[in-house]
């Protein structure tokens, strides 16, 4: 089983990052809300590899 | 699933304020009714703040610098215009940020169960670079 990783880097001019790994789709909302604390969004997307699992899913799904 | 999210720290609670301060290596003051800043000559100016560092830890020729809580909650600084041409500017408000936001957020994530894993500090050309790393149980 996939570890549940959440990294949060703090940028100097008090900007940060948050970043899951390992999370299912219907739970990352709730840990994204844990760890903003409030803070005003500035941007969110899915890493490469979430596009990258589905386009490998239709592959294998393409070749049965 | 993976996801990235940037954010912009909102400064809104009075601890964390304080202590990202004392981590940045100054003792603030709390004051819940709010107190006069005091300027370079000694005398006091006419902002007011609820958190304030005191002109003798930044510097003889300094002004208080405060922290003044708004109608909406969140905090913002009281700085003068000398104070930040000597850097104490938005650069140093970035640091008190970052702070800030690294005490929220190792706060936050014990109160919610996640099991802290280390902290890495990466020295960048804008600054320190603060990672934190958690676990989900």
């Amino acid at each position: 089983m996939q570890q549940k990783l959440i990294t949060v880097t703090l940028e100097p001019d008090g900007t940060s990052k948050i970043d899951l790994e390992g999370f299912a789709d219907s739970t990352c909302g709730k840990v994204m809300d844990d760890f903003r604390g409030g803070d005003r969004v500035l941007s969110e997307r899915r890493k490469p590899e979430y596009y990258n699992k589905g386009r490998d899913q239709q592959l294998q799904q393409g070749n049965q | 699933m993976s996801k990235y999210s940037e954010t912009s720290t909102t400064v809104r609670n009075q601890a964390y304020l304080v202590a990202a301060l004392g981590d940045l290596g100054y003792k603030a003051e709390i004051h819940v009714d709010g107190s006069a800043l005091v300027g370079y000559e000694g005398r006091e100016r006419s902002e007011r703040a609820h958190v304030i560092i005191r002109r003798v830890q930044i510097g003889s020729a300094s002004n208080d610098i405060g922290f003044v809580r708004k109608p909406d909650g969140t905090f913002g600084a009281v700085l003068s215009e000398y104070d930040r041409a000597i850097g104490f500017d938005e650069k140093w408000l970035g640091r008190v940020h970052q702070a800030y936001k690294e005490q929220q957020t190792l706060s936050d994530a014990k109160a919610k169960g996640y099991v802290f894993r280390g902290r890495e500090v990466v020295q960048t050309p804008e600054g320190p670079q603060i990672r934190l790393q958690f676990t989900a149980r």
